[in-house]
């Protein structure tokens, strides 16, 4: 016996103790791969609001992926030594970001330089800055006018001044007591006399042919984390109308200000520490204002009012936003219609606008236009319309930049958050009564995907509807979560359905756009009629008839604003590395294990790489095993099987002496199974198809080479069993097939895998006998990968009864495909045999054979 | 009754008391929270209060003092406790120690709200002081 040299251990039971462990790593790697996925569907959930969690879950969180996703890959290295070592290099840079998220670290950001606003959308903000990034949001996904333009992006600016001067400087200024004034000073020569790098100066060169000569640029600050926690307002440097030939010197001086005296201070006192700021900056044409002005869509001073204001002057907004000089101030009624309900217009004998070369001038005011409103009330409606619709999308109270052009068009220059005071005592308990007498139409039904409080009118989306048919602000309403319904959550004010839970793709995007989300409720589009108003409340699990504005006002200015927490925050970024899925076909080039970019990429990579090995013949160094020894058997079978079996535990009665054993004295299930499934009568052909009966025999069972065997292939029929495992390689005419089995005590840990090469005939008659099994496969719930003549099906997660049914029909399967390729003449006959196998016959029927 | 009860939340993360409290206002009940364990056995000394919720790990007087000084000072008072670290061994000793509930955290806002709804509505009409009345 040579076991030691065939497994490189040193006697043959470390040789079968080898074997041994490689089957348990695959039973801990399928176990472990189950519980990474559970819990990140956990974590996931997490996200929508109705979970309470804290820190510590965050710490337990990280601790218990980081083991689970390290025993997966320290298992594929037992299942296949040495061959994916990048696969450990990946976990721990994943390991290590998510680390760094835990603990606030900064890291690498990467991404581009230039980003076109067209381009940018709220979940850019790690790159453009939350104030832009919002910008770009209401542009693309509420279609608002919003000047075009392009974002400096922050990874432009970590290239071109984040170097180690830079650095000690602010850690200088960070010390307790350090003059900020002098920091100041420093840091801002730091930032104008840093010689800047060719990446982003290119980058920033090509954004810029794309604008015509004489065009004017607004260049505005986007500080990483302002408008997030804290609103920085008016901390940073904007400047307005820069030729596109300043542009650059503009971004330059607009980055100087992140660190300005001004800047330092705030930073100070709102604890931020300086080595995390980063700056982008937003380079957007400069609309030739007529008038300009800022939009509260609540009443800061009495929230409870339900009014939205409007201050506007002539020219360019520094009137307004400055308040350097007297402006007229609109208030309008909210609401689905709204109405101007005051106006007091002041005496605006000033207007700043833009200078013939560059920069602003005040200029006076045409004296017939002092005392004219600098709106009309057409154009305010407008304005207040798109301030609730943008409202409605951020889920707050919004202060908004606005212009209006020569054409009377309006353009969104900001938005962000506007903090109101919180709503007292009182009001909530008066919110009470209110809600306790109006009609509810559904109560803790299903359960909340995403919590707050939105109100529209009902809308059940036809299958294939266009956005057309769906007004923004409506309640979305289905039956079903169904992925084809995504485009309508931007845009939604609730979602509700009949079916579905929180863990659903529908559920994750409408966390990702805060839209407030109760699935799985039975009886949605039942109760709720298409077209009616209603008001979703998914903190209470309530849904009323009708608007409850009490209650919508409520949630506007008392928003459970979980999502700012920093715990969300945090939860939000190491999700980043740990959930999405990038590897997802296992036949492209990019599925390596450098490749993983998250947990769920690495669990992937590691769960088909294990089964890869396991399906190969000769995987495990199975095929070496074949000799007989110690734990190995003949098996009598009434069949020309000729099988060896190897037991690795538990698999065979114990005290057999003997050489040979009958099926009887198995106790391995999944071989038990298989081979009463071939012992069944007509399983087993006696006869041939189409060769002669000898001959055919004689293939069954003689070695051969004719489909390149792979190292290692078993030179016999071989099984290696344990009490509930099984690998099985046969070699059966001319093709060869191996059936893994394990079955556990639960879903998770039972599987089938069946992997089918080869054939005596030509390819086209093989590629149909792989293209039948592929079918008959996937009827019987296996997935299923083909290609040409090989087959690999799987059949994780099954129940272990359904396990053991699947190997009855792998038995008979086994049977049935040994002569199929000479069969197969067209693909008629190959739907014809789906159709017989799946009824239960025992064997292929030739046309024309009676039964 | 739920209107006017009073409840106590304790915890050392903000975000517990933040949220629990937004929603528990929501629902009518006059809540205070404190981050502070000290801080909350002095608030316990001085009022009543129907229901405290705490933690049970936090830097200074632990969760398990604070329900024991209730247990003491303040028999009437409903405890639920809420953990990070919880073992059936906490959930033993904690209920030991007069807890009515304890939950281990993280934990679906809609069950908290539940079991806090549930020990309201079955509290006695005058329980603890007048400052536990129906309003």
């Amino acid at each position: 016996m040579k076991w030691g040299r065939i497994l490189g251990g040193g006697s043959r039971e470390d040789a079968l103790g080898n074997l041994r462990s490689r089957i348990a790593a695959f039973r801990d790697l399928l176990e472990k791969n189950n519980r990474v996925l559970e819990t990140i569907g956990d974590a996931t959930e997490k996200l929508g609001g109705d979970y309470l969690f804290d820190s510590q879950y965050l710490r337990s969180l990280d601790s218990e992926l980081a083991i689970a996703v390290a025993a997966v890959v320290a298992d594929l290295g037992v299942i296949a030594p040495k061959r994916h070592a990048d696969l450990k290099r990946s976990f721990d840079q994943i390991r290590e970001a998510i680390r760094a998220r835990l603990e606030s670290r900064p890291t690498p950001r990467g991404g581009p330089f230039v980003l076109r606003m067209d381009q940018v959308g709220s979940e850019q903000a790690w790159l453009v800055g939350e104030k832009l990034a919002r910008l770009g949001e209401i542009r693309t996904r509420l279609g608002v006018r919003v000047p075009a333009g392009f974002v400096i992006t922050a990874t432009a600016y970590e290239r071109s001044f984040a170097n180690a001067r830079l650095a000690e400087l602010l850690a200088r200024a960070q010390l307790p007591g350090a003059d900020l004034v002098e920091s100041a000073t420093r840091l801002g020569e730091a930032i104008s006399s840093a010689s800047l790098p060719s990446g982003p100066l290119h980058a920033l060169k090509r954004a810029l042919r794309g604008f015509d000569r004489r065009a004017r640029f607004a260049v505005r600050s986007s500080a990483l984390g302002e408008d997030d926690r804290l609103s920085f307002a008016g901390v940073h440097r904007s400047i307005l109308n820069v030729p596109r030939n300043q542009v650059t010197d503009a971004w330059v001086r607009v980055v100087a200000s992140l660190f300005d005296e001004r800047a330092l201070r705030y930073r100070r006192e709102h604890q931020e520490p300086l080595d995390q700021a980063a700056m982008a900056v937003g380079c957007l044409l400069l609309v030739p204002a007529r008038a300009s002005g800022v939009m509260y869509t609540v009443d800061p001073a009495d929230p409870e009012r339900n009014v939205v204001l409007v201050d506007a002057a002539w020219g360019l907004g520094r009137t307004v936003v400055e308040g350097s000089g007297a402006v007229d101030r609109f208030s309008i009624e909210r609401g689905a219609s709204p109405r101007i309900v005051g106006r007091r217009i002041g005496a605006k004998s000033h207007q700043w606008v833009a200078a013939e070369g560059a920069g602003l001038e005040r200029v006076e005011v045409d004296p017939e236009f002092v005392q004219q409103p600098a709106v009309g009330d057409e154009t305010l409606l407008q304005l207040a319309k798109i301030g609730l619709a943008i409202e409605r999308h951020m889920r707050c109270p919004q202060d908004i930049e606005w212009a209006v052009d020569g054409h009377g068009d309006v353009w969104i220059l900001q938005a962000r958050a506007l903090r109101v005071r919180p709503v007292p005592k009182e009001r909530a308990q008066r919110l009470i009564q209110v809600l306790a007498e109006h009609p509810r139409l559904m109560a803790n039904r299903g359960v909340i995907a995403c919590r707050g409080i939105g109100a529209g009118k009902v809308v059940v989306p036809r299958e294939g509807a266009g956005m057309e048919s769906f007004p923004a602000g409506s309640v979305l309403v289905a039956r079903y979560p169904s992925p084809r319904l995504a485009r309508f959550i931007p845009v939604a004010s609730a979602i509700v359905t009949d079916a579905g839970a929180s863990t659903g793709h529908l559920a994750t995007l409408a966390r990702e756009r805060r839209v407030p989300a109760i699935m799985g409720t039975g009886i949605a589009t039942e109760v709720l009629r298409p077209g009616a108003e209603i008001t979703v409340d998914a903190e209470e699990n309530v849904i009323y008839d009708g608007r409850v504005p009490q209650l919508t006002h409520f949630g506007l200015l008392q928003p459970d604003d979980y999502c700012d927490t920093k715990e969300f925050r945090v939860l939000r970024a190491m999700l980043a590395h740990i959930a999405p899925l990038a590897l997802r076909d296992p036949t492209a080039p990019e599925f390596t294990a450098k490749a993983c970019r998250s947990y769920h990429d690495i669990i992937r990579y590691a769960h088909e790489m294990a089964l890869t090995e396991l399906s190969n013949p000769g995987g495990f160094g199975l095929g070496k095993l074949s000799r007989r020894g110690e734990h190995t058997w003949e098996l009598d079978l009434e069949i020309p099987l000729d099988l060896l079996v190897i037991d690795i535990g538990g698999g065979v009665r114990g005290g057999r002496k003997k050489r040979r054993i009958a099926p009887s004295a198995l106790t391995c299930r999944p071989l038990s199974r298989v081979l009463e499934a071939l012992a069944r009568p007509g399983v087993w052909a006696r006869a041939p198809a189409g060769m002669d009966l000898a001959g055919f025999m004689a293939s069954a069972t003689r070695s051969m080479t004719l489909t390149a065997p792979a190292a290692g292939i078993p030179q016999r029929n071989l099984a290696i069993v344990s009490d509930r495992y099984m690998n099985l390689s046969l070699k059966l005419g001319y093709h060869f097939n191996v059936v893994d089995a394990y079955l556990g005590n639960s879903r998770e840990n039972s599987h089938v895998l069946f992997r089918f090469v080869g054939g005596v005939t030509e390819l086209v008659r093989r590629t149909r006998r792989a293209k039948l099994l592929s079918e008959i496969l996937a009827h019987y719930d296996f997935s299923v990968t083909r290609s040409g003549d090989l087959v690999l099906a799987r059949l994780v997660s099954a129940t272990p009864a359904l396990v053991e049914e699947r190997l009855l029909m792998v038995g008979r399967l086994i049977g049935f495909s040994r002569q199929l390729d000479i069969l197969l003449h067209d693909d008629d006959t190959a739907d014809r045999l789906l159709a017989d196998f799946i009824a239960g016959a025992p064997q292929p029927l030739r046309p024309g054979t009676e039964t | 009754m739920t209107l006017g009860t009073r409840i106590l939340i304790l915890d050392d993360e903000k975000i517990v008391c933040d949220r629990l409290e937004l929603m528990l206002t929501k629902l009518g009940f006059e809540v205070m929270s404190c981050t502070d364990s000290q801080e909350a056995v002095n608030l316990l000394s001085a009022e009543h209060f129907d229901i405290l919720v705490t933690d049970l790990k936090m830097p200074g007087i632990g969760g398990m003092d604070v329900l024991k000084f209730v247990r003491e000072q303040r028999p009437t008072t409903k405890v639920i406790v809420i953990t990070g670290f919880a073992t059936t061994e906490t959930a033993k000793k904690a209920l030991a120690q007069g807890a009515v509930e304890f939950v281990p955290k993280p934990f679906k806002m809609s069950h908290l709200r539940d079991l806090v709804v549930h020990i309201a509505e079955a509290l006695p009409p005058s329980a603890g002081d007048e400052t536990a009345t129906i309003r």
